[in-house]
């Protein structure tokens, strides 16, 4: 049988429509540079040099001290490139992608054994004793956990002002470098606004797909269940969390998903119950389909485009709640965030504007982008706003 | 007669700036004053863009006009003056388009259920009309204006029907409304698009009459759009075929419908399903496929704090038929008589509340779903709505092998596929079809794909609901062709749902007759729609609108 080129799909019709709207293009090349920033994290702020040579030994001991964590964001990235290259339909090779990148996880925390102790003034001490034949540093040479003891109490310092030093965001409470710690920091806010909304998003659309498609008692539980978890209030099981399991960056992506899902859930039951009176639903019912091909072949693709607006919103608040929640002093202990960085700059007797300006402008700009990116998304994906006169 | 209206070269052409469609094609015709002249075409013809342009009611800045005028005689205020000068429409700003909206020219639109403003009262609605065209009337004078309006157009207790919100009324109802307030300001022309297709055909014919009524008492001119050959033939005086934007011909209504000379509307009128000519039929003597027996669907109704079931509507209420192999049983009726929920239920769509449905010899009415499942095989459907019924996002060669898989049709996809590229063939699409999302198709290829799909099973039943109501006449020639071929070819059984009697003529062997929930009538097609017995038969078939007066279909 002769294969005729596909039309273009869906996806790609909306993806076209997106990337006509300045926002959009705007609020997805700030999300862009976030995730590269994020992906090469220790490798453009680093204490630990990426390329050394010390009494003729070469050594790289960024890449030694690589964690798992990072093999694992570099390796997903690795993925990703390596599977635009196959082709097939999106979904499969996102299935693809994830298996690959739990394989990656595996690997990563079973291989990776870095060394824990870090002795961070090592390479400055080797550098002023004149050992080093050859040095290539990451562009910001300070790890986010390097509190520079071996230059004394420096404590906090305004951007550039430091002698001998180059901060150029400035130094937080402890002396850590603040640029460093951002560029870490972008981790967990893209990872805590993607986990948490995608919990969301498979639950809600398993609770309500099966609203919306079997209605009657199964679709009354599941709104009460859905009310229940609209009453309760995310911040303050956070917080009662914290309090009892102390504080975990993963435990607060389970909450914030775990709670933030009957939104969608909602959304999914709206278009389920439309979608289930269409005629198309009704005769692949007719034709004996099982019911999951009715469910997620025939009728969620055909629901999903108000979800993905949901959701781009979602991420942005899930970022807000972590935000708060460090900001409050309740996030995490010793790794960066920019939440926990905006509390630094109101802590001290003077006020820090240097430790609000900059996280709290990453925040800003970072819910920003992605609301752009909801808001075209809401446009590309409505009918009504496309170009008409086509059928 | 006086000239009332001239339409002369009316060029109209749509787009969004830069791309222009030409929808409109130098038409030009003139509505005298009493008269009707109906603008027929199939859908995309360009009928209703031309009633717009007449109105100035196209979406701003998505049209223009380079040809043409459109010219209306008589802008008095009491209309039955004949006035000096023509208002040119086309070059008329704003304020005396609205000033002639509603005042010298009314417009009635096809689908009365979202013509009305479901939060104003019909009161308040008709009072707005004459508040704007007739400021100078006091409350009380507008009030009984609007009484009268109202009663003009036999709605009954007008009084209290003014006070009422439009939910109240029947689709009928909110259509007579709906002239009542195109009539209120007694406008010179009457523009009418399509303003009885929405409704069963004893409604329909009772609007016609209506309004034929009123035009001629008031001696209005009336330009009235419509698909319908049978309506022309009732209401038009003068008739005028439009194809891709021209008007083709026009001429008396005698003339055009008898003796047509353009060869587009010949093949138009011989696409009447009353006109396609029959083959000669096998009496029905295969083996029953499916029965049904006294088999009820009641929906409950729920009231108050509780949501108590506090009564049943009897949706179908008691209907027993069956159908034969190679026999096509159609089921008649006005909307709301139950004749979709029955098509649904016995396919186990709708679970029926009482009765059996018995498949080949097996009853099917408790089954489990999982038990259905094979059985879903030997019966099939296709729905009404070219838009919907097949899934958007899936290419038609999923939509085609999904379900063969299934249920083990073939041994690999492969075969799968040369089966569907097989099927295609048989409705009669290029094979190429096979790798295309269904909005690359226009509703007729739509429709047969989803014929398709419903034979990919190879089923010896299959319901069709309403199939080609959404289709153009030439379009729907071609579906009932087909499916009749269908059926004699490989003696399937088709229970075909339908309101229209034409249809019913030409494709059926034998007719059911639903009112209410209940079956009225039963029979052979022809001693059904030649000697009616029971009374309601005797009305819709009375009130289908026909090409010969009183000639039997």
């Amino acid at each position: 049988m002769t294969e005729v080129t596909a039309p273009r799909p869906w996806g790609r019709q909306v993806l076209a429509a997106l990337l006509r709207r300045a926002s959009a293009r705007l609020g997805l090349a700030w999300i862009g540079f976030l995730v590269l920033i994020a992906i090469f994290a220790p490798l453009l702020a680093n204490t630990h040099p990426l390329y050394m040579v010390v009494d003729g030994q070469a050594s790289s001991p960024a890449l030694a001290r690589l964690e798992a964590l990072d093999w694992l964001w570099m390796g997903g990235f690795g993925l990703a490139l390596v599977l635009r290259l196959v082709p097939g339909p999106f979904v499969k090779r996102f299935g693809l992608w994830l298996l690959g990148l739990a394989g990656t996880a595996a690997l990563a925390y079973g291989l990776a054994a870095p060394q824990t102790l870090t002795v961070y003034e090592r390479y400055r001490e080797l550098e002023a004793s004149g050992r080093i034949e050859a040095l290539v540093r990451a562009p910001i040479p300070y790890s986010p956990k390097d509190y520079l003891r071996d230059f004394g109490d420096t404590g906090i310092e305004a951007p550039l002002a430091a002698s001998g030093r180059t901060h150029w965001l400035g130094t937080e409470e402890n002396g850590a470098d603040v640029a460093s710690r951002m560029i870490h920091a972008t981790r967990v806010a893209l990872g805590i606004g993607f986990i948490a909304t995608g919990i969301a998003i498979v639950i809600g659309i398993v609770v309500g797909g099966l609203m919306g498609y079997f209605s009657g008692v199964v679709d009354m539980i599941g709104m009460r269940l859905v009310e229940i978890f609209e009453a309760i209030p995310t911040l303050f099981l956070l917080l009662t969390f914290v309090a009892f399991f102390g504080r975990s960056i993963y435990m607060m992506m389970v909450i914030i998903g775990i709670t933030s899902w009957s939104g969608y859930a909602r959304f999914v039951r709206a278009e389920f119950l439309k979608l289930r009176d269409q005629d198309f639903v009704q005769a692949a019912v007719a034709c004996g389909l099982p019911l999951p091909s009715i469910l997620f072949r025939h009728m969620l693709p055909n629901g999903l485009a108000p979800l993905l607006v949901a959701a781009s919103f979602g991420v942005a608040s899930a970022i807000l709640a972590e935000a708060t929640l460090s900001f409050l002093g309740l996030g995490l202990v010793d790794d960066p965030s920019w939440g926990q960085m905006l509390n630094q700059a109101v802590q001290s007797s003077s006020f820090n504007w240097w430790l609000a300006v900059f996280p709290g402008g990453a925040i800003f700009l970072t819910v920003f982008a992605y609301n752009l990116v909801g808001e075209a998304l809401r446009d590309a994906v409505d009918p009504h706003t496309q170009r008409g006169g086509a059928a | 007669m006086a000239k009332l209206l001239e339409i002369d070269g009316l060029v109209t052409e749509l787009g969004n700036g830069r791309d222009w469609v030409r929808a409109v094609a130098g038409v030009s015709l003139v509505v005298q004053r009493g008269e009707t002249v109906c603008l027929v075409g199939e859908s995309g013809s360009g009928k209703s863009v031309t009633a717009l342009s007449v109105m100035g009611l196209l979406p701003r800045g998505r049209f223009r006009h380079p040809q043409g005028r459109i010219r209306l005689h008589a802008e008095r205020a009491d209309g039955t003056q004949e006035g000096g000068e023509a208002l040119d429409l086309l070059g008329a700003d704003a304020a005396t388009l609205t000033r002639i909206r509603g005042a010298r020219i009314g417009m009635i639109f096809q689908e009365p259920m979202t013509s009305l403003n479901p939060v104003m009262t019909i009161g308040e609605q008709l009072g707005e009309v004459l508040q704007l065209h007739r400021p100078e009337l006091s409350d009380a004078a507008r009030a009984a204006r609007v009484v009268a309006a109202l009663e003009e157009v036999r709605i009954p207790d007008a009084v209290q029907r003014a006070k009422e919100y439009p939910h109240r009324l029947s689709g009928g109802q909110r259509q007579r409304v709906m002239i009542a307030m195109a009539l209120i300001c007694e406008p010179a022309l009457l523009i009418a698009d399509e303003p009885t297709t929405a409704l069963d055909v004893t409604v329909q014919a009772e609007i016609l009459r209506l309004m034929r009524e009123l035009q001629t008492r008031r001696g209005m001119g009336m330009l009235f759009i419509t698909h319908d050959f049978g309506v022309v033939a009732q209401i038009a005086d003068t008739v005028g075929v439009m194809q891709k934007g021209a008007l083709v011909e026009c001429g008396p209504v005698a003339a055009v419908l008898h003796a047509p000379q353009h060869p587009y509307t010949r093949s138009l009128i011989a696409a009447l399903p009353e006109h396609l000519p029959r083959g000669a039929r096998t009496p029905g003597g295969g083996d029953t496929l499916l029965a049904l027996e006294d088999l009820a669907v009641h929906f409950p109704v729920r009231r108050g704090l509780l949501r108590r079931v506090v009564d049943h509507f009897r949706a179908v209420d008691g209907v027993s038929l069956e159908v034969r192999a190679g026999e096509v049983l159609a089921l008649v009726g006005e909307s709301g008589c139950g004749k979709t929920t029955l098509g649904r239920a016995l396919l186990r769509l709708i679970e029926p509340t009482a009765g059996r449905v018995v498949l080949q010899g097996q009853d099917i009415t408790r089954h489990s779903s999982r038990a259905l499942r094979p059985l879903r095989r030997q019966m099939q459907v296709v729905f009404q709505d070219p838009g919907s019924s097949l899934n958007p996002r899936l290419p038609i060669v999923t939509t085609l092998v999904e379900p063969m898989r299934v249920h083990g049709i073939g041994r690999d996809d492969a075969e799968r596929r040369a089966r569907a590229a097989e099927l295609l063939a048989r409705v009669e699409m290029p094979p190429d079809s096979l790798w295309r999302y269904p909005h690359e198709f226009s509703g007729g290829q739509r429709q047969r794909l989803a014929i398709a799909r419903a034979l990919v099973l190879e089923p010896r039943f299959i319901v069709c609901d309403e199939v080609t109501s959404a289709l153009d006449v030439s379009v729907q020639a071609g579906i009932l062709k087909l499916l009749r071929r269908l059926v004699d070819e490989q003696r399937l059984g088709i229970l075909f749902i339908t309101h229209n009697i034409g249809v019913v003529a030409y494709l059926s062997d034998r007719v059911c007759v639903m009112q209410s929930g209940r079956v009225v009538e039963q029979g052979a097609t022809d001693e059904v729609l030649q000697r009616p017995r029971h009374a309601y038969t005797q009305v819709l078939l009375a009130a289908v609108p026909r090409l010969e007066p009183g000639a039997a279909p």
